[in-house]
């Protein structure tokens, strides 16, 4: 179990979550379980166009980063009340036929586990999300290569949900099919649902608590190997830090130009 | 004169597609698919766009069966979404183009 995080750089946050993942895929790691946080940022599915789901102009405003991960799904708003998991198996992981559809709903288990131990009943609602009643507190993304399964989520603890919906654009279809108008409404926070100010280290430890529960095993504190290290260093220039990267598949848009100027901006505040 | 325009189908298997395609002289120049779905490898499916550049739009059987070899051949798994909403997407897309 690692706490490593570098709340201020989230490109080498997400260089170090895939070097974690490759790791365990070849063995040089056991199966890992990591709690980090990222300050402000977005993070936006690796297949999503910046400029049809980000408002880039309130992200400048706001002083919101914006970076693209190595999972699907779609764009979540991080902040430091918001708590990121990660579990990395090699493979054949314990999850049923290494399906990435089923690591959600065992990995969300664990989450609804982990937060039934602060008296919340939360549910897995497929295809990706936890959601306390009809609102969601949760969601995960995941990969599947020929050594490792991944799963990755989020959790709003206490985030700042009024930034979260100036800077996401969610398309009016998606909201529409949760039965709701905006995101505000689709959205809750652990705060507002316990009714008190919990820690950010009570949610880590229920949660925790959680996947021992459901994985059958008890995480062992550790630390990053040069390995990995060496291998987020080196993802995090060529890929993470990269324009080119987190422009992902748009490189034809007209507003290509626009987005590459205020992703300069906006990266141009991370320090390590 | 070419035409962009945008294409976006939500899928019954929970997710989005989303579609911005170029036209040219009746013809696809490119068309980028993008969304909130679940897939790999990545990297493949920028060869979506270059794989249905130069069809006519009014060809629905061709796209229809490039796109189905592209998922067959290139494509090792895919979530929250299926083949066929990147159909649809990119016929609600050609359609807006008139």
């Amino acid at each position: 179990m690692l706490e490593v995080e570098w709340r201020e750089d989230p490109y080498y946050n997400m260089a170090v979550e895939e070097a974690l993942a490759l790791a365990v895929g070849e063995g040089i790691a056991p199966n890992t379980l990591r709690f980090w946080r990222n300050d402000n940022t977005i993070v936006i599915g690796c297949f999503q166009c910046l400029s049809l789901e980000i408002r880039l102009q309130e992200c400048l405003k706001h002083g919101v980063k914006v970076v693209r991960r190595f999972t699907g799904g779609g764009a979540v708003y991080h902040d430091a009340q918001n708590l990121n998991y990660a579990i990395s198996f090699k493979r054949p992981s314990p999850i049923s036929r290494d399906d990435v559809l089923e690591g959600y709903r065992v990995v969300g288990r664990a989450v609804v586990r982990g937060l039934r131990r602060l008296g919340v009943e939360a549910n897995f609602v497929p295809v990706n999300d936890i959601q306390i009643g009809e609102r969601k507190v949760s969601g995960m993304a995941g990969a599947l290569t020929t050594k490792f399964l991944f799963i990755h989520g989020c959790i709003l603890v206490g985030s700042n949900i009024e930034i979260l919906s100036k800077v996401l654009n969610v398309p009016r279809e998606k909201l529409e099919a949760k039965g709701v108008g905006t995101v505000r409404a689709r959205v809750t926070t652990i705060r507002d649902e316990v009714g008190r100010d919990i820690s950010m280290d009570e949610v880590k430890d229920a949660l925790l608590r959680g996947f021992e529960e459901e994985f059958h095993v008890e995480f062992e504190p550790g630390e990053l190997t040069k390995w990995e290290l060496d291998v987020a260093e080196k993802l995090y220039r060529k890929k993470y830090a990269s324009i080119e990267w987190n422009l992902g598949p748009c490189r034809g848009c007209p507003e290509k130009d626009r987005d590459i100027h205020i992703f300069k901006e906006l990266s141009s505040t991370s320090t390590r | 004169m070419e035409l962009r325009r945008h294409g976006i189908q939500r899928s019954i298997h929970g997710k989005t597609v989303r579609v911005c395609v170029t036209i040219s002289e009746g013809r696809i120049v490119n068309a980028v698919f993008t969304g909130d779905f679940f897939g790999e490898p990545v990297e493949a499916f920028q060869e979506l766009s270059r794989v249905l550049a130069g069809l006519k739009i009014t060809e629905n059987e061709k796209i229809d069966e490039v796109i189905d070899k592209f998922f067959e051949e290139k494509v090792t798994w895919l979530a929250g979404a299926s083949p066929e909403d990147f159909k649809l997407a990119l016929i609600k897309a050609i359609e807006g183009a008139g």
